[in-house]
């Protein structure tokens, strides 16, 4: 049990590894069973560089969108956005940082299977065996029906040998190609943690604490909302069949519900820990925390909004 | 029953050496996937980028994932735009450049080990030098061969040269021994370097032997402890204000260290030979809220146990 706890608390730890690692296996996977089962290079001159461009690019985007739709901070951004004013969406500045980081955090899966394509090779040898600019390159010094041989290559079906052996030579650049873009991207990756870090206006100590508190508030607060939608759910149902009139129950009303579900902006004068926190410790009862003079967005904080009723802490990483 | 739980606690306690092997084995067992899986070489001029860029590509993902996964280099980092004074206090720059190279020496273990273990294989290497177009190199590998040795070396890994097989198979075998003395060399000169600078490091430790075994349990209980004091705290107060929200009510007073406080208690720790604090949390408790003392000792012994909260 102890052995158990202690993976368990590995996970906790390293939360976002566990879950990037994870990406990049399910990513390898797919991108094996679909160059293994369903990829099949149509070796003609005309249909090679779209054919692989496709089975290169439609996937990645297809990542990319789900990426959006997996991370409770799209919806968080979006929800209500077309009732309410539109000073509640989040001005410019601020909804363009969040939907920036949004989207390299929804970059990362498709990124994960371009390099892993491109480690594969045979998505790239098909392409660039129908590019006409590449085969000028490959064809300097061969054959003067190369060019026309080269969409024959990734099928084995070219007559020149010395042709066919292109076919490794495109595999080796696809593979320099995958390895150059793994390294580029995560020389930026760290980059980007690092200045989003440095940016912080909160100590390590304290976003650990930070971080372990949402977690608790996000359990606890499903715990808490079955609780109080079980019992309001027995009261007015209990009333239907008896016909009787339910008792006053203390629900959160409309505008709560809107004040705690906004995004999250931190506020160096009164650090609370999310807009729950905020809403809570507010000044007077009637007073609005939707925004007040020193509210700002802070990248190293986007964690905050990733909280929800719903969904698990993050198989998708989002910090 | 007893012997197996023996056997369990002495598991336990090498847990470093333990983190190091398996970090060892992982790397080889990648190391094999990508031979086969994935490394062809090309046996055209190309060879060289090829090889090295397989030779050292997953080493770099290595050593920035090693940045990553090092607890320090956040704490390091977290918030010294805000505050540059946190990291250069006055008449101590270095101190930065010192927990930086620290870190940088822990994350080299990795790459260090992949280089090793793909030299030990031989096929990097030997696809790489193959395609070497330097006239000094291929007058090394191609010292008394036939002159098409020159033009055709980049086919040797496919077999595919006009010459003799026999001196195909020799210059391969040459290449691959190449290799495997280079990567002898690098794992003898790390391992004797990682000694001297652990050797270095105690020497100058102001710390006696015993006292730096209790400072190593101590960091470890203390890092529990405050994994667990945040569960703690952190329940209790989403239970407070979830009932606050869910009832409609005023909150009670939470007591909670002020922002002051977490970031004295965020500091990297240094020792001081008359204080005897073990962490920077003993010091900031001690003190009070006094940030960085004014004659700090940064003490290099706790180079292995790097990876504090």
């Amino acid at each position: 049990m102890e052995k158990f706890r202690a993976v368990l608390d590995l996970h906790l730890k390293h939360h976002s590894a566990l879950g990037y690692g994870l990406v990049t296996l399910l990513t390898a996977g797919g991108e094996r069973i679909f160059s293994a089962v369903v990829f099949q290079c149509p070796c003609s001159a005309a249909w090679n560089l779209p054919y692989g461009l496709v089975f290169l690019l439609v996937p990645a985007l297809a990542l990319f969108l789900l990426g959006y739709v997996l991370s409770a901070r799209t919806w968080r951004l979006i929800t209500g956005c077309g009732c309410r004013a539109r000073a509640s969406c989040g001005s410019g500045l601020r909804g363009s940082l969040v939907c920036a980081q949004l989207s390299a955090a929804a970059a990362l899966a498709p990124l994960t299977w371009v390099a892993v394509a491109l480690l594969g090779g045979a998505f790239y040898e098909c392409a660039a065996s129908g590019s006409a600019v590449l085969a000028q390159r490959l064809c300097l010094d061969r054959d003067h029906n190369c060019a026309a041989e080269l969409p024959l290559v990734p099928c084995h079906e070219a007559k020149a040998s010395d042709v066919q052996d292109l076919l490794k030579d495109l595999k080796a650049q696809s593979q320099v190609l995958g390895w150059i873009l793994i390294a580029a991207v995560i020389i930026i990756l760290l980059i980007f943690t690092c200045v989003s870090r440095c940016l912080s206006p909160v100590s390590f100590l304290q976003l650990k604490f930070w971080k372990i508190y949402l977690e608790q508030e996000q359990q606890i607060l499903k715990s808490k909302a079955t609780e109080h939608a079980t019992e309001l759910a027995k009261e007015n149902v209990k009333c239907f069949f008896e016909g009787s009139h339910p008792k006053e129950c203390n629900t959160p009303s409309v505008k709560e519900w809107q004040q705690i579900s906004s995004l999250y902006t931190f506020n160096q004068k009164d650090p609370y820990y999310s807009m729950l926190h905020k809403y809570v410790n507010r000044k007077e009862k009637t007073y609005s925390i939707r925004s007040t003079e020193g509210d700002t967005v802070i990248p190293v904080l986007g964690f905050v909004d990733s909280s929800s009723i719903n969904s698990t802490p993050g198989l998708w990483p989002s910090e | 029953m007893d012997a197996f739980q023996g056997i369990l606690k002495f598991f336990l306690n090498q847990k470093t050496v333990i983190g190091y092997s398996f970090m060892a084995l992982l790397t080889v067992g990648s190391e094999r996937l990508f031979s086969v899986v994935a490394f062809k070489c090309p046996c055209s001029t190309e060879n060289m980028t090829y090889g090295l860029v397989f030779l050292f590509a997953p080493a770099w993902v290595l050593l920035i994932l090693g940045f990553f996964l090092n607890n320090r280099s956040w704490r390091l980092f977290t918030g010294c735009c805000v505050n540059p004074r946190k990291i250069f206090p006055r008449g101590h720059s270095c101190r930065f450049f010192h927990v930086l190279g620290q870190i940088t020496l822990s994350s080299l273990v990795a790459p260090v080990m992949w280089l090793s273990v793909a030299l030990l294989n031989g096929t990097f290497y030997e696809c790489a030098m193959s395609g070497t177009r330097s006239s000094g190199l291929l007058e090394l590998i191609c010292k008394g061969k036939p002159k098409e040795c020159w033009e055709e070396l980049h086919k040797v890994s496919c077999g595919k040269t006009s010459m003799l097989p026999t001196i195909n198979e020799e210059l391969k075998l040459s290449l691959q021994a190449q290799s495997q003395i280079l990567g002898w060399c690098l794992i003898c000169s790390a391992s004797f370097f990682s000694l001297l600078t652990t050797c270095y490091a105690r020497c100058r430790s102001k710390v006696s032997y015993l006292q730096l075994s209790f400072w190593k349990t101590y960091a470890q209980k203390e890092k529990e402890q405050l994994e667990n004091t945040f569960l703690d705290y952190a329940n209790k107060l989403s239970e407070r204000n979830l009932k606050c929200f869910f009832e409609n009510k005023r909150p009670d007073p939470f007591p909670m260290p002020t922002f002051a406080a977490w970031e004295a208690a965020s500091e990297l720790h240094s020792f001081h030979q008359s204080r005897q604090h073990y962490s920077t949390l003993h010091r900031v408790v001690d003190n009070g809220l006094e940030l960085s003392p004014e004659n700090d000792e940064t003490t290099m012994v706790l180079v292995g146990t790097a990876h504090n909260v």
